[in-house]
């Protein structure tokens, strides 16, 4: 029983040359992406209104050098864990470190719910993301070699974390009479976000006029369903894949409707992708000059007209969000496929 | 207990913690577990090493100490996981706030609707000035947010005029003014809260102030 129950906790989705991209990419986005704390110092400790935790020990906001060192130290361990320093304790470090940013940064009143980003590294970092494609793996030439996690429990136990946080959100939902079918919670929060918050992106602004009380109901209903059921996926891998797919598309509609994008929550659950695989097949696209030129020529098109723009990052978290959702129909599609054709090549590694 | 079939030797299972000595793999299910690869030299050796060890592991059944060990640091951090749930769920009720750090997504708390109507709230900015009132219409995008959503600071920063009796505050909003409208040579700034209730059947929204309050700048940080 407890070799079957080890078994469980250490079955893993992805190896170490995947979780090495995912490293890349990660620290990559966050380099880019990751928010900076110098601002909150221009703030008066008068605003200062930390949630219930750790920081409502502080008396106020600290001092501006204090934040200027936080924002660079958080940048350079993204860089160590980017090409793979001492990635260990560069992850732990940038956990730990964009916690007490986050923290600091709640303190204004509003919590950004980036908790499932900020512990990518701790649970990964000890998983051993650095032991491939790494600084580390190339001082230590015996790492990299093997594919197997040190760690090998972090896929499952970051995956209990995040059917946790929905299960809490859902419950609140429940609380909050989201599956009360005489009101339509989606449809009030459109209304709210649109005509009150502003938004105007993509159909933000004709969805108010979409008075269809089953539909919007049905939403509601989808969506508690969905935050409250993703916890029991964890127990299979194939039904978190389908489960995490499914996230994907409500993360979608959230951004196409509401105009959010969780770019945070979508880069942590990537974190499940077989990136080996993915890349592996890239290079074979790659191979084609035609087809990776005209890709570079687009890429580095859009990248200069967003720069030039200023909306790099309002159009780089879309983008991540449309990814995502793409990785998610492929994932959809092979899950479909395996059911179909249960010997299909594609999916004989699928799960190690 | 030996069993010896083609040059092989065999443990009797309930010794077959073995798994993994001398390189042999050791199935537990038969009741005898083979070792095929050792020559006889090589099996007269492995049978004295077998029964001159103490083996540590033979007492546990096939699990060993080293899985027993990853196991209990697992099993401990799915519970502490699995027990953050209803702890955040207390704090919340006790606290009547989402803590941090904590395990949550966004929760989009209540419906602020009664089935007929939505209600909602927007903001408004008036400066006054010497020559009269003047509406501000962009002063959130001048607010520093640094990324988080502009409009939640503001929830927070315009939320209550008591703010304002703290002198660093009231300088903090001179300032503030006097950078980003230094031409309205403002004396006060009026917030007005609006609560609007669109009625969804028909689109219809009507407007009240749900909420005004002057703040007077001069005060210096």
């Amino acid at each position: 029983m407890r070799q079957r129950v080890l078994a469980w906790l250490e079955k893993s989705p992805v190896g170490v040359a995947d979780l090495a991209w995912f490293r890349i990419l990660f620290a990559a986005a966050a380099l880019i992406l990751w928010p900076t704390y110098s601002w909150i110092a221009s703030y008066p400790d008068a605003f200062f209104a930390p949630p219930p935790g750790p920081f409502a020990l502080l008396s106020g906001f600290p001092p501006l050098a204090v934040l200027v060192a936080l924002d660079v130290v958080i940048r350079v361990a993204f860089a160590m864990v980017l090409v793979g320093a001492f990635t260990r304790t560069a992850s732990v470090a940038v956990t730990v470190l964009m916690m007490v940013g986050e923290g600091i940064s709640f303190s204004m009143g509003k919590i950004d719910h980036s908790i499932m980003f900020v512990l990518v590294p701790l649970f990964f970092g000890i998983a051993g993301w650095g032991d491939a494609r790494s600084l580390d793996a190339r001082r230590q030439s015996r790492r990299g070699q093997s594919d197997a996690l040190r760690f090998a429990a972090a896929p499952r136990l970051f995956a209990a974390a995040a059917g946790v946080a929905f299960l809490t959100s859902a419950v609140v939902k429940v609380r909050g009479g989201w599956v009360d079918l005489s009101t339509q919670a989606s449809y009030a929060y459109q209304i709210q976000q649109t005509n009150g918050g502003g938004k105007d992106d993509w159909f933000a602004p004709i969805l108010p006029d979409v008075h269809v009380p089953v539909l919007w109901e049905t939403l509601d209903l989808a969506t508690v369903a969905l935050e409250g059921l993703l916890i029991l996926c964890v127990l299979w891998w194939r039904a978190w894949r389908v489960g995490l797919a499914l996230i994907c598309f409500f993360h979608l509609g959230v951004y196409l409707s509401f105009n959010i994008s969780f770019w945070m929550n979508i880069l942590a659950y990537a974190a499940f992708v077989p990136w080996s695989r993915v890349f592996a097949w890239l290079g074979r696209l790659w191979v084609r000059p035609l087809l990776a030129g005209s890709l570079a020529v687009v890429a580095a098109s859009l990248i200069s007209l967003l720069l030039v723009s200023g909306e790099l990052h309002e159009r780089l978290t879309g983008l991540i969000v449309l990814a995502a959702t793409v990785v998610a129909a492929v994932a959809l599609a092979l899950e479909v496929r395996s059911w179909v054709r249960p010997k299909s090549p594609l999916l004989s590694a699928e799960v190690r | 207990m030996l069993w010896n079939e083609n040059a092989s030797l065999s443990y009797p299972a309930s010794r077959a913690s073995v798994q993994g000595w001398a390189g042999v793999h050791l199935p537990v299910s038969s009741g005898l577990v083979p070792v095929t690869s050792l020559g006889v030299g090589s099996t007269r050796l492995a049978l004295v090493e077998y029964c001159s060890r103490k083996a540590p592991m033979a007492a546990d059944e096939g699990f060993p100490s080293k899985s027993k060990r990853k196991l209990g640091i697992g099993l401990s951090l799915l519970a502490v996981i699995l027990l953050v749930f209803p702890v955040e769920l207390l704090v919340v009720r006790v606290a009547s706030a989402e803590p941090y750090p904590a395990l949550f997504m966004p929760s989009f708390a209540g419906v602020p609707s009664d089935g007929e109507t939505t209600t909602y709230r927007t903001i408004m900015f008036t400066a006054e000035t010497p020559d009269g009132d003047r509406e501000i219409t962009d002063l959130v995008d001048h607010l520093p947010d640094g990324g988080i959503e502009a409009r939640s600071i503001v929830v927070e920063v315009f939320a209550d005029p008591e703010l304002y009796e703290d002198p660093e505050a009231q300088a903090w909003i001179t300032e503030f003014m006097a950078e980003h409208y230094p031409q309205l040579e403002a004396t006060a700034l009026r917030v007005t809260w609006l609560q609007h209730a669109h009625v969804e059947d028909t689109g219809e929204v009507s407007s009240e102030i749900d909420r005004e309050f002057v703040i007077t700048l001069g005060g210096t940080r």
